[in-house]
């Protein structure tokens, strides 16, 4: 389970801060930087919930244990055509389930994943994999109900 | 902002002849702020169309006084009343243009201030994000200044407090700025060249200057044109 690669044919969502959506509502390529003490980049895989779309957001929302901005968003992404599309730049990349158990503050969040082999932080290639995750982002969602 | 309303510009302006050239010079009562560095216009295409005209403009400068009062400049040849009046004609015309430049970029820099704010907003609601840092702030400032006819990027803030702009085309090309401070930049360049498969991409840190080489050479002009 843990550390498991995610199906290929599947979707997860990242959230992204307020910071680095642009003006007209893209996501900047500095959201799919690593960011301070992080060895992977936090996802969370829709197909783990059942439903359709809005549902599974909705219980990413639920679980989520981000902080996140009223104005924040979650930025989604599809496995296969992303790793493809970086591994012209980068191989080793991998979407990876890390889920959460439960404790005193949290419900399991089981949809819990990381994308893995990503560049360190302040590395140029970091900047040009953020972009290039940029350009596969599928759908940008709220990332709170309001 | 705003830009005289009243052309004050007529062949009675010549405030100097030189032999068959005239000087002439007229006050914008803002400074063209993004024309400011090289103080030789980036106004190409006028001067351009100028030289291919019967009559020659060249010199075409400007400079800025302490109230950010900005003396356009040109010099002109003519050989006869008439040539003078119809080059006089033929800059006031450019000088209509110019105004509209100016006003268009002064549009720009006043959407470019908004951003920052709402972004050092959106920075003070985050405990992970640093607040904007002011080197890359002054930077970011220095930069478009200096690539006044670019068209207009898109701003956001990362984490570690500098701003990073991006500019798109409408082929996908894209060039990605992070201002670092102290006249660098980490850049990302995405070029699609016409009819090749591939995409090439570059990606590095250089000097702002040496960054504008970098577009360049790869023949993108998305800092050049609006």
């Amino acid at each position: 389970m843990t550390g498991d690669d995610l199906p290929g044919d599947s979707h997860v969502v990242h959230y992204v801060k307020p910071t680095e959506v642009d003006e007209g509502g893209k996501v900047d390529g500095s959201a799919f930087r690593l960011r301070k003490g992080e060895s992977g980049l936090s996802v969370h895989w829709l197909e783990c919930f059942e439903g359709l779309k809005p549902q599974q957001l909705d219980e990413v929302r639920r679980l989520s244990r981000l902080n996140r901005s009223r104005n924040g968003r979650f930025a989604e992404l599809h496995v296969d055509r992303t790793k493809q599309y970086v591994g012209d730049q980068l191989v080793g990349v991998r979407f990876v389930r890390k889920p959460l158990a439960a404790d005193e503050d949290y419900e399991a969040d089981p949809s819990h994943s990381e994308i893995v082999g990503l560049p360190p932080r302040d590395s140029s290639l970091g900047a040009l994999i953020g972009d290039m995750i940029a350009e596969c982002v599928g759908g940008i969602y709220p990332a709170c109900n309001n | 902002m705003s830009t005289t309303a009243t052309q004050k510009f007529s062949p009675s302006d010549l405030s100097h002849r030189w032999g068959t050239h005239f000087f002439i010079q007229e006050e914008i009562d803002e400074a063209p702020w993004w024309a400011g560095r090289n103080n030789l216009l980036s106004w190409s295409h006028n001067r351009s169309q100028a030289q291919s005209s019967p009559l020659s403009f060249w010199e075409v400068g400007f400079a800025e006084d302490k109230n950010d009062c900005v003396t356009v400049t040109y010099v002109a040849s003519s050989n006869t009343l008439e040539d003078e009046l119809r080059s006089s004609d033929l800059m006031s015309q450019y000088l209509v243009e110019l105004k509209e430049m100016v006003a268009e970029a002064q549009k720009m820099r006043q959407a470019y201030a908004q951003r920052i704010e709402e972004l050092r907003v959106f920075a003070s609601e985050d405990d992970e994000c640093s607040d904007i840092s002011e080197s890359s702030r002054e930077d970011f400032w220095y930069f478009v200044k200096s690539v006044p006819l670019a068209k207009k990027a898109e701003l956001v803030l990362m984490d570690n407090g500098n701003l990073r702009a991006v500019w798109k085309g409408d082929d996908k090309t894209h060039i990605g700025l992070q201002f670092l401070g102290s006249q660098l930049g980490e850049y990302v360049i995405f070029k699609r060249r016409p009819g090749a498969k591939k995409v090439s991409r570059v990606v590095g840190i250089d000097t702002l200057e040496g960054l504008k080489k970098q577009v360049r050479a790869f023949d993108i002009v998305l800092l050049e044109n609006r």
